[in-house]
Order: structure tokens, then C-alpha cells, then sequence
């Protein structure tokens, strides 16, 4: 990678195209509109984003707290994620003691001027945090309301318990549109100087669904390691399956005379060391899609595959 | 001392490799190319990804990548209780540390954690820029170490790159494939065990029919490591160099037990059958074999008895149904239990049929 090398190459892309003001998170405009007004008057609700991985949740948190308290930030915020150990007692010791402090007037020029008078809390992936850790969470939040306000980011909005939805704004971020997606890997491909092949743009729309994140990690390894990014290299990249493979499956199963002989060529495809689960359904979306017989019949060949399955 | 066949000819640079050309190729440049992503290596068992992985990190750091030694080390898993602590094999050199999750147990997380921060603190040395923890079988660490593994994985990535190996990425979380670059190890091809066998037949000096080669091969399900292992078990048992074609492939005790079992249920189908089998199964369980190889297998066996094609499809849909209830559950032998009555009554229902 000619142009990455010069300004260390070990940044990722991801990184160094994150965007720095909630302005440039496009495609969440009613979440941006919403923090804007709050940017504005210097207060803050307890946050809680939810969405998908890769639409720009935690990007969001951090551009937020970056045009809120300058560039002497972090002195402000405590992040928190699911490699931290988060269990009840460190809830109780680190974010309580945190929450706790007072906010001082001396400090940084940058945090003195201002507006906003209370710390942060970030709660990356909230989802994997255990109940019991969540529920002491409870009173924290609304003890220590007049110097803390906490942000939660979680997938599942479902795995936060109820008493916690209840003391936040909630916000849903959408999966990232084609449009803005193709529009930010064109600029990144730009930056960097990456040539794509025919073809690499839509599969790459197509095989990140939505995810920012992974369509940037994968455009980056391709043009890294393989010194070209054409359909095939993204395939690999993305342990996805051709689709000239999954056809090649469905057509020779569909050939076979007898069970024993669909066992052996699914335990051939196999051998090829595929994503297996994966394979089983985008066979049986290909198998039911252009099954003439009964659609039991392929349902019945994707659960024989999955025997093959390691789940 | 002698060694197994399988290690005293395992290829130990990337230019002894001898088969896949073009993965070789590609693993070469990232070698050269000084910066190495974290890497995902899958495939299926015995396709090589242990030997690929040390011959990476030969090529990287040079022959002081092979002065290995194995470790016990000390892991608190409990920052507030350093009493309490696991004592967990680790292999080592200067420059990596490889670790097996599933020696760990439930508390994989805090364990994985603490070993790459202890990788992380030390500098690597000789001028390199980073040091490589390898996590073997991957697809076993709990989804809380993988978890866990996201934000290590981006935090010490200045001093520190991970290779994970597993047997397939869908083990894998989608967060943590994410992060990797995926390199894809398939299965040698027939030919390539063919011909890896004729030329360790070559330096053994023993002479190997072509036949024969074959049959391993085909007994092996391409697998490298146990064609090597078959081979040298069969020159063993027929304690001469030269293997003619007639030798039939020595089995391997599991094989026959697990032939056992399926010999019985096609026997007789009664509680007081399913209660020894029972039994056996206990006694596989106990020696150690994976309950998904088990099932497996077994389900292998029974298909291959049956003449009717709808009992064949109804045993392997539900051997693929207890597959992934056996995945939720935690007590292994209930799962290759109700298999085994399933099939006990599906078959006898045909049988009377």
C-alpha cells in the first residue's frame, strides 16, 4: 500500500476516517438534529443508541463528547466496554467514583470554557454487561444526575433492562444507506489511492449490508494484502462463499441420485474449508429460489447440510 | 529420540510447503511486507494451519521463532483475589506465545486477557515491531472472551498481533471476523496426500504402492495428519518397508468402538439395548472424543447400513437436529442418547413396515 505506508500504515482505516463532528454522520438526521439542539444549550439527557454494528453509534458518542468538551476531552469522559471488566463490582468502584467527583473550574482552558457542567459516561456494547450490573446502574444515574450523564451504546436494545430505557432518550440509528456508503468508500479510495475493479463497489455494498465498519476493514485488507480490490479478493476478505460455488452445490445436489451421494459432495464442499453455516443459507435462499419441486424438498436438503454443520 | 513421522517431516519454512502455492505466496508477502494484520486461519482438521502459522512466524522472525519451549504459567483470573489462580500450557519464544482455550475453561476471558497484556508489556525485540499471540481452536473460547477480544484486539495492535486458527469462521463472532484478515485453509486435494505420503515414504525409505496411498487417502477424508499417522501405523503393524497394496488401513480404536455401538442399535431395539449403548457411550465420553465427532460418526455409520431413503434422511435430520440442541445444551450424553432412541424407533418402524 503505496500512499497508507507513508503516515503509518498501522492506523486503520476505520480510525482515520471516522468522522470527528456529528455533522458528518450523515444518515442519522434525526438523532444528529436532536444532539445538535443539545450542543447548543450545553445539557445533555442519558443517551442510549441502538442499532446494528457499524452505523455509527460510538462514532456518534465520541464526536459528541469531542465538540462538547474540545480537545482535552477525555478528562471529562470515561469509556467503558465489554473488554473492561464490567461486572457489578466494578460498576459500584470505578463508575461510581467517577460519577462522584465534582466538576472543578481550573483545568484546561478548553473544559473551563465549557458550556456543558457534568462528566460523561460511556457504556460501549451495554449489551453484554450482566443484569445484576445494569440494576446498580439504576441509582447511580439518578443520584449522581447533576454532575453525570451516561451514554449507553448497545445492538440489541432488548438485553438492557426495562428501569434503565426508562431514565434515557432513546435513539435508533439505521443501517447505513447505499447512497452515503458508496459516496464515503469513493472518498476513502481517493485519499488512499486505491484503484477498485469492476464490480468491487456494489459488492462490497452488498456483502457489508449497511455496516460502515466492516465495508472499510474489508476494503482496507483487500487493497493491503491482495494490491487490488476486485470481486473475487472481497469474496475472500469476507469469508463469503462465490457464488459460482453455492450454484455449483445446488445444481449437483440437485444431479444426485441418492442421499448418500448429496452427503458426499456436501462433505466435499465442506473440505473446502467454507463458512459452513453461512453456505447453508445462502443455499437455501438459491436452492428455494429456483426449486421447481416442492420447497419442503430444499428445506430438507438445507437441514441435511447442516447435519454437516458444525454450529 | 525418534520422532512421529507427522513431526519429524512437518515443512518448517513457507518454501518447504507442499501444497496451496498461492496461500503460501500470499503469506510470503505479508512476511515481507513487515505489517501484519491480526489473522483468522480456517479450515478443516489436519489441513495444515498449525504448520502454515509456524512457518509465518519463521519467516517473519527467523530461526528464533523455533526455539519453542512450553511453559506453565500462572493466570489470576480475579484481579481482587490473586490467590485464586489457574495454572494453564502455554507455548513460547521470544517473539510469541500460543495458548489452547480450551485447556481453560469457563474462565477463558480474564485468562486470554491477562496472557496478551503480559505479551503486550514487553517490547519485541531484534527490531521488529510486534509480537504474535496465537490462539489455537479459536471457535472453543465462550462468546464473552471473544467479546472481550474486540477492544484488545484494536488497543495493543502498536506491539501486538493476534492469530486466531479455528475450524470454521461461523464460530467465530461477526465483530472479531471483522477485525481479521480470513485465510482460508482448505483440505489438501487426494493427490496432494498422495503425493505428500510418497515423498515422506521416500525419506523413510519405504515403499508405497500407489494403491495403498490412495486408500489412505480416501480413509482419511483428505486429512494430512492422520495419513501421516495412518501410514506409519500401518508400516508399524506390517513391520517391513515396503507397503503393497493389499494392506488394508489399520483402524483406529475409536473407529471400532464407535462401529461397536452402531452394531448394536442395528441389532436389537430395546430400552435394555439403548441402556448398554449407553454404556459405550459413556466410555467414548470418557476417552476424550468430541460428542459432535461422536455424533457424527455415528450417524455416518448407521446411514451407511440403510438401503431406504427415507430412513436415511430422517436419520441424518435428526442427527442434525441434536447437533445444535446438543450446542445449546450443556449435558453432551442426553443429546447422542435421544439420537440413538430415535433412531432405534424410526428404524424399527421401517423394519416392520
Amino acid at each position: 500500500m503505496a500512499s497508507a505506508s507513508g503516515d503509518g500504515s498501522s492506523v486503520p482505516w476505520v480510525e482515520k476516517y471516522r468522522p470527528e463532528r456529528i455533522e458528518d454522520v450523515a444518515q442519522q438526521d434525526e438523532v444528529c438534529a436532536a444532539l445538535k439542539n443539545s450542543l447548543q444549550t450545553g445539557e445533555l439527557p442519558n443517551l442510549m443508541f441502538y442499532g446494528p454494528p457499524g452505523t455509527g453509534k460510538t462514532t456518534v458518542a465520541l464526536a459528541l463528547m469531542k465538540q462538547f468538551f474540545g480537545k482535552d476531552w477525555r478528562a471529562r469522559v470515561k469509556e467503558l466496554n465489554a473488554s473492561d471488566d464490567r461486572g457489578i463490582q466494578a460498576v459500584r468502584d470505578k463508575v461510581k467514583t467517577f460519577a462522584q467527583l465534582t466538576i472543578g473550574t481550573s483545568g484546561a482552558a478548553d473544559l473551563a470554557a465549557s458550556k456543558a457542567r457534568f462528566r460523561v459516561v460511556i457504556l460501549d456494547e451495554a449489551d453484554s454487561m450482566t443484569h445484576d450490573a445494569q440494576a446498580s446502574l439504576r441509582r447511580i444515574m439518578e443520584e449522581f444526575v447533576h454532575v453525570t450523564r451516561f451514554i449507553i451504546i448497545c445492538n440489541y436494545v432488548s438485553k438492557i433492562i426495562e428501569p434503565l430505557h426508562s431514565r434515557c432518550s432513546k435513539f435508533r440509528f439505521q443501517p447505513v444507506s447505499g447512497e452515503y456508503q458508496k459516496h464515503r468508500l469513493l472518498h476513502i479510495c481517493e485519499q488512499e489511492g486505491v484503484r477498485l475493479g469492476a464490480g468491487a463497489l456494489e459488492r462490497l455494498m452488498q456483502l457489508s449490508k449497511g455496516d460502515m465498519r466492516a465495508a472499510v476493514m474489508m476494503l482496507q485488507t483487500s487493497a493491503t494484502f491482495y494490491q487490488d480490490v476486485s470481486e473475487d479478493c472481497l469474496q475472500e476478505v469476507a469469508c463469503a462463499v462465490p457464488d459460482r460455488v453455492v450454484d455449483g452445490l445446488v445444481s449437483r445436489t440437485r444431479a444426485a441420485s441418492g442421499t448418500d451421494e448429496v452427503v458426499r459432495i456436501v462433505q466435499e464442499f465442506l473440505l473446502e474449508g467454507s463458512r459452513a453455516r453461512a453456505s447453508v443459507c445462502w443455499t437455501s435462499c438459491r436452492a428455494i429460489r429456483t426449486c421447481r419441486t416442492s420447497p419442503r424438498r430444499s428445506a430438507r436438503r438445507s437441514s441435511r447440510r447442516r447435519e454437516r454443520t458444525s454450529a | 529420540m525418534s520422532l512421529l513421522w507427522v513431526d519429524k517431516h512437518r515443512p518448517k519454512s513457507l518454501d518447504e510447503m507442499d501444497y496451496h502455492d498461492d496461500l503460501t505466496e500470499r503469506l510470503r508477502r505479508i512476511a515481507k511486507s513487515g505489517e501484519m494484520p491480526h489473522l483468522l486461519i480456517a479450515g478443516p482438521r489436519g489441513a495444515g494451519k498449525a504448520t502454515r502459522v509456524q512457518a509465518l512466524l519463521r519467516e517473519i522472525y527467523g530461526p528464533g521463532a523455533e526455539m519453542r519451549k512450553v511453559e506453565t504459567r500462572q493466570v489470576a483470573p480475579n484481579p481482587n483475589t490473586p490467590s485464586n489462580t489457574i495454572d494453564i500450557q502455554v507455548v513460547v519464544s521470544n517473539h510469541h506465545l500460543s495458548v489452547t482455550p480450551s485447556d481453560i475453561g469457563n474462565k477463558d476471558r480474564a485468562v486470554i486477557m491477562q496472557l496478551i497484556k503480559e505479551v503486550a508489556q514487553h517490547p519485541p525485540i531484534g527490531g521488529h515491531t510486534f509480537k504474535v499471540v496465537v490462539i489455537e481452536d479459536a471457535g472453543c473460547l465462550s462468546i464473552d472472551a471473544q467479546a472481550a477480544l474486540r477492544r484488545t484486539m484494536e488497543k495493543f495492535m502498536k506491539t501486538c498481533r493476534i492469530i486466531l486458527t479455528c475450524d470454521s469462521v461461523s464460530k467465530i463472532i461477526a465483530p472479531l471476523r471483522s477485525r481479521c484478515l480470513p485465510i482460508r485453509v482448505a483440505a489438501p486435494s487426494n493427490e496432494d496426500v498422495q503425493r505428500v505420503l510418497q515423498k515422506v515414504a521416500a525419506k523413510e525409505s519405504v515403499k508405497l504402492a500407489p494403491e495403498f496411498a490412495h486408500k489412505i487417502a480416501e480413509a482419511t477424508s483428505r486429512d494430512m495428519l492422520r495419513a501421516l499417522l495412518m501410514m506409519e501405523s500401518a508400516q508399524a503393524q506390517a513391520n517391513s518397508n515396503s507397503l503393497g497394496k493389499e494392506i488394508t488401513c489399520p483402524r483406529e480404536a475409536w473407529e471400532q468402538a464407535i462401529d461397536k455401538v452402531a452394531k448394536k442399535v442395528l441389532s436389537d431395539q430395546s430400552p435394555k439395548m439403548a441402556m448398554e449403548v449407553r454404556a459405550n457411550v459413556y466410555e467414548l465420553l470418557a476417552a476424550c472424543l468430541p460428542p459432535v465427532f461422536i455424533l457424527k460418526e455415528l450417524c455416518r455409520k448407521l446411514v451407511a447400513e440403510q438401503h431406504s431413503e427415507s430412513l436415511k434422511q430422517s436419520t441424518l435430520a435428526a442427527a442434525a437436529h441434536f447437533e445444535s440442541t446438543m450446542n445449546h445444551g450443556t449435558k453432551d450424553i442426553f443429546h447422542i442418547e435421544a439420537f440413538v432412541l430415535r433412531f432405534m424407533a424410526d428404524y424399527k418402524a421401517s423394519v416392520q413396515r
